[in-house]
């Protein structure tokens, strides 16, 4: 399995993915490359937080952590649960509305995001303004989810 | 462990700071069976684009006065829905104020594991309509 390293190169690659199918207008597929690249993010995040040489691949039916595509279940072992929290005080409140705000997308669909690309239904739930809000709460406002990451030097 | 009387204290202080203006749903859900967070749902009629962020820090400054810390711990998203979304429609036709969701709970597909509906309000979406809004 990637390193912690390579699996943020892929998590850059699919936020530059995202904007580009922004630009193309392809608004579904946008969100569903936003999704890969927070998941790949928090997957990058929990090898430096747990000094991982490369995230682990198991084979394990009981691992409903690290074999996962939930963003709650990831983010308790990227570490970052300190960031995107309501403790107080607040490290950056601004960070987790940005989280609030992307995460609830996929709070409601019956399905995890990765079969969002066979669901016309769900899909259909993202038009422009969604991915707009969505891409600016994942990496274009000062306090993205993704800058934060950066700026508290978490991966 | 959440407190259905904490989140009534906070609901109506909340209400308060923002001049008494109606909400048509304030919940608490618990959408992962693993993880023990719980995700804040929050809906009324007099949000937009322009003041939502605003509505965010009174949310959180309220949660913070009035919850413990371990409380806040549990906390793992503050979402906001329009009245007119067909999720909140969908909170309208299955449940009722003040009802505890202690088995799992289909919700759009999804399951709602466990859950505290602590404000309902349907008049809020009624209001809204008579004001053409």
């Amino acid at each position: 399995m990637a390193s912690g390293t390579e699996l943020k190169n892929l998590s850059d690659k699919r936020r530059v993915t995202a904007k580009n199918l922004i630009d193309a207008e392809d608004w579904e597929m946008a969100v569903y490359m936003m999704a890969m690249s927070l998941e790949l993010a928090l997957k990058a995040t929990s090898c430096y937080a747990l000094k991982l040489e490369a995230y682990p691949e198991t084979n394990d039916p009981n691992d409903k952590y690290f074999k996962s595509h939930n963003f709650d279940r990831l983010l308790r072992v990227s570490g970052l649960t300190d960031i995107f929290s309501v403790r107080n005080p607040m490290i950056n409140q601004d960070a987790f509305y940005n989280w609030g705000i992307f995460t609830k997308a996929f709070l409601f669909p019956d399905k995890d995001y990765v079969e969002m690309r066979y669901d016309p239904r769900m899909l259909a739930s993202f038009n422009k303004d969604r991915a707009c809000e969505l891409y600016k709460a994942l990496y274009e406002d000062k306090n993205s989810i993704l800058k934060t990451m950066t700026r508290y030097t978490r991966w | 462990m959440v407190i259905p009387e904490n989140y009534k204290k906070v609901l109506k202080h909340f209400v308060e700071k923002n001049s008494n203006q109606e909400v048509a749903l304030f919940a608490i859900l618990k959408m992962d069976e693993l993880v023990d967070k719980w995700s804040i749902i929050l809906s009324v009629n007099w949000i937009d684009s322009n003041n939502q962020r605003e509505i965010f820090t009174s949310i959180i400054n309220t949660l913070q006065e009035d919850l413990s810390p371990e409380e806040l711990n549990e906390i793992a998203r503050i979402a906001f829905y329009n009245p007119d979304d067909n999720l909140v429609k969908l909170f309208f036709e299955k449940f009722e104020e003040g009802q505890y969701i202690k088995e799992d709970a289909k919700v759009n597909g999804n399951i709602v594991h466990e859950g505290y509906i602590i404000s309902l309000n349907k008049g809020a979406i009624a209001n809204q309509a008579s004001l053409g809004l």
